[in-house]
């Protein structure tokens, strides 16, 4: 019984002493963490400085103690013998945002900056004065970057004197997270140029800012309707200029001021940057006009209000055409084929399969080099027209970027100025037959010729009459008014688009012609002039010729180059009667076009219809959005 | 007839010769890794050797953990600080995302006979925009320390201002190029030589392209130096006048 009691007694003091000893190290572990909860006032019996004592309770961290920066000190004792020091103290345990922004920070990244580098008066810290918020921002970053250009400029004019809308340094460079690229001496020029130029168009196209300060707002617009703001938001930067490149960085003055970059006096030099090889009037052109002033921009509005009234009627006159056109022959076919009705026809079953040449090969080559050029102009150059457009970024990546669109549009042009030249000596050969000058007129009005004459007015007003059930169908020769008008409409329109195009191409050059500010006129024409082409050949030229419903979907004459010979009777009774009486019918008589032919014809002219059929949608949606 | 095909034969592989021995003489010998890489190594205690190749102030100041301080200039005289075995996997990095120094070294690590050399990617730089921490042993405490642009120098040079130039680049920059009438202390050598300096006048910190002199300059102005450092550095201030040439003539 002893023994046993012994035993129990023994267990229990055994406990007893077991939880003795853990009480006592919670309690010590209990007195770490009450050391680590220090009070301000036993850090300022060692650290009792004017700043700590007077000024820190005064701050804007003034709420919280010592220990919640100074984090790592868990005895007291040992810090004071110089055991134990606390780690770096870090902002972004409370300042998440700031700090996550921090990290990309150039002067974290380069310079291994910490947030107290530039809070000098950490201990010290005010709550931030919105009123003077730019100036102190000015005086932070002086401290180490002097910049007398800055202060002598507008923008540092306008906020020293009091205007929180002049640009401030973190406006540009931002405050927390300045740019790697800024100051990384042109590493980065494509990143560089597209982040400052939006950062100038963060307050230069803010309407109600501009206008507190008597700045026009619109100037950001007028920019992106150039060359240079469109390859700009394409996407592009690194070779067009953005706002910095002409009116410099820190020294941004007024035009009057001779000292501004943009000061006629200095221009030469400004473009002389980047352009090289242009007469001094090559700086003439216009960076941002607004071709919708008539007062300050006469030569542009009225090149704009001349292009647009062109676009304007000719869509006018061409798609009412079509439309009739079209309404005419549905209801047309539709009659004949409900009264079984076959147009009459005068030839022997024979005579009818019996192929004819309409276009010779060399006319066939030319077309399809005409198609593929046109093709390539129109998708290189629409999405420099249309940079906002949702498509014009991925077409123009298509083609490996702005730069590589550029030399597949020249080469286009090229290829298509040549074979303009070509047609041009065709014409004159055809007027002028071995040198000879007489009879040239009759040969510009004959029959053969594709200018027009006053058949083609009779044979116009014949259509339309026909339209409305007025009259039987014109009796066309070998070209009918419509043809007329898309060949020479290519023709003057090469003029127009061709000229400006050259013009455009190497405008240091073009200056030793014409003054800058034609280059603006010329923009204008090339780009208006190639929407009036393109959905000129992709609405009225496709419908005419193609999707007319005696023809639909693809007329491949042009591929094949012959028709039979009762299509010839049909749709051009005169020149049937002039190839018969002449006795030349003849020597047109071709074979049937091969299986091969047929299908390459069909397969380029169907995906070309397709083609063109989806560029007037991108077209269309450009222009409504 | 025979022969002229054997010939022709013999040219065609000369020819080929000549077209790729220039790209195994460019490949260089050492390994370039990426910051991801490297923190993972670190991450799991690998075995190599991580050296910060740039002067012992900047290694102190910030350096990636665990690295040994190396200067590039001195490797050659401190080879024993590395280790022994010549397999053993060495990383160099520097301060700037060119490498141009951690190239250096490797380079001659390689020539000691090192098999596994490897170059961080985008040196320091790289490491912090992959958004890893830096390791600071004796910060220099960062002073507002004004900066002289390259165009402003000119002119101090031109009214002939009573000013003291250090050039912080190695002996073999400066004594390619550098400012009328500066004096050489390469970086790696200011904590030993600066006591040389004078106290009675302004003295202009230039490097190579304006991302050391802050460093350098707030280590003087700590021991009680007037001190000011040149905008973009060597690359900059050579610029200015490339640039001069360059300016179109005015018609």
């Amino acid at each position: 019984m002893g023994v046993a009691y012994h035993i129990k007694r023994m267990a229990l003091m055994v406990l007893l002493c077991l939880i003795g000893a853990a009480l006592t190290f919670c309690a010590s572990a209990t007195e770490a963490m009450v050391q680590s909860g220090v009070p301000v006032n036993r850090c300022q019996t060692c650290h009792d400085g004017y700043i700590f004592h007077i000024q820190f309770p005064q701050s804007v961290h003034g709420n919280n103690g010592c220990i919640s920066c100074h984090t790592g000190i868990i005895n007291l004792g040992r810090h004071m013998k110089g055991e134990e020091k606390p780690v770096l103290a870090s902002c972004g345990s409370c300042h998440g945002e700031i700090a996550s922004q921090y990290r990309r920070n150039f002067h974290y990244i380069q310079e291994d900056f910490r947030c107290y580098d530039c809070h000098r008066d950490i201990h010290a810290i005010k709550p931030v004065d919105r009123t003077h918020f730019k100036r102190s921002v000015i005086e932070k970053c002086t401290a180490c970057h002097s910049n007398e250009e800055y202060v002598a400029s507008g923008h540092g004019e306008a906020v020293l004197k009091g205007n929180e809308d002049g640009a401030t340094c973190s406006d540009c460079h931002g405050l927390h997270d300045t740019q790697v690229y800024h100051t990384a001496f042109e590493k980065y020029p494509a990143e560089a140029r597209e982040f400052y130029t939006q950062k100038c168009k963060r307050c230069h196209a803010d309407q109600a800012m501009m206008k507190r300060n008597n700045l026009s707002a619109d100037m950001v617009r007028y920019y992106e309707e150039t060359y240079h703001g469109k390859v700009q938001n394409i996407g592009y930067p690194s070779r067009v200029a953005g706002c910095a490149d002409c009116h410099t960085t820190h020294n941004i003055l007024p035009k009057s001021d001779p000292r501004s970059s943009i000061n006629p006096k200095n221009l030469v030099e400004n473009c002389g940057r980047c352009h090289s090889g242009f007469h001094a009037r090559f700086v003439d052109y216009k960076a941002h006009p607004n071709y919708r002033d008539r007062k300050n921009y006469p030569s542009l509005f009225w090149t704009f209000v001349l292009m647009s009234g062109l676009l304007i009627f000719t869509f006018l006159f061409f798609w009412i055409h079509t439309l009739l056109w079209w309404r005419k022959t549905y209801w047309e076919t539709h009659r004949m084929e409900k009264l079984g009705i076959r147009p009459e026809c005068t030839l022997t079953p024979e005579e009818r399969l019996q192929h004819v040449q309409r276009f010779s090969p060399k006319e066939r080559i030319m077309h399809v080099l005409l198609v593929l050029s046109f093709f390539t102009l129109v998708m290189t150059g629409f999405p420099v027209k249309y940079p906002q457009a949702a498509w014009s970024r991925i077409l123009i990546d298509i083609w490996g970027g702005a730069h590589m669109a550029g030399l597949f549009h020249r080469t286009a042009a090229t290829v298509l100025i040549a074979i303009i030249a070509y047609v041009a000596w065709l014409s004159f050969r055809f007027l002028f037959p071995q040198g000879q000058a007489k009879g040239w007129t009759s040969r510009l009005l004959g029959p053969d010729s594709l200018f027009p004459n006053l058949k083609d007015w009779e044979d116009m007003k014949g259509m339309f009459r026909w339209f409305f059930d007025r009259g039987e169908t014109p009796k066309f020769d070998r070209w009918t008014y419509w043809e007329k008008f898309d060949f020479l409409a290519v023709f003057w329109g090469m003029f127009a688009i061709g000229g400006s195009g050259l013009l455009l191409w190497k405008p240091e050059w073009s200056s030793y012609i014409v003054p800058g500010w034609v280059l603006n006129i010329a923009a204008i024409v090339h780009s208006e002039e190639a929407l009036l082409a393109a959905l000129f050949i992709f609405t009225v030229h496709f419908f005419n010729t193609h999707f007319i419903p005696t023809k639909f979907p693809l007329d491949r004459i042009i591929f094949t180059g012959s028709y039979n010979m009762e299509d010839l009777q049909n749709q051009r009774p005169i020149e049937y009667a002039r190839l018969v009486a002449e006795g030349r019918l003849e020597s047109i008589k071709r074979d049937h076009p091969g299986i091969p032919l047929k299908l390459i014809s069909a397969a380029f002219g169907l995906s070309s219809l397709l083609l063109g059929l989806l560029l007037t949608f991108l077209i269309y949606w450009a222009i409504v959005s | 007839m025979r022969k002229m095909h054997q010939l022709r034969e013999l040219l065609a592989v000369f020819m080929m010769l000549f077209f790729f021995t220039p790209v195994w003489a460019e490949k260089p010998a050492w390994k370039v890794i990426q910051p991801e890489t490297l923190h993972q190594m670190l991450e799991q205690n690998s075995d190599f050797t991580l050296i910060n190749t740039m002067s012992a102030i900047e290694c102190r100041d910030h350096s990636i953990p665990k690295s040994l301080c190396i200067p590039c200039e001195t490797l050659d005289k401190q080879i024993s600080k590395l280790p022994n075995e010549k397999t053993r996997k060495l990383i160099f990095y520097c301060e700037s995302d060119l490498c141009l120094r951690s190239y250096k070294a490797a380079e001659k690590a390689i020539k000691h006979g090192y098999t596994d050399v490897a170059v961080l990617k985008d040196g320091l730089p790289g490491w912090k925009k992959a958004g890893y921490e830096v390791t600071s042993r004796e910060r220099i405490p960062r002073r507002a320390i004004p900066s002289v642009k390259p165009a402003l120098l000119k002119t101090w040079m031109d009214e002939k201002k009573s000013l003291f130039i250090v050039d912080i680049r190695s002996e073999g920059a400066f004594k390619d190029s550098h400012i009328d009438g500066a004096v050489n202390i390469p970086f790696y050598l200011l904590d030993t030589q600066y006591n040389d300096l004078p106290l009675d006048r302004k003295i202009l910190i230039v490097d190579e392209r304006g991302f050391r002199s802050f460093l350098a300059a707030s280590y003087l102005a700590r021991k009680g130096f007037d001190v000011t450092r040149l905008v973009g550095g060597m690359e900059k201030w050579q610029k200015l006048f490339s640039n001069e040439k360059r300016l179109p003539v005015i018609k």
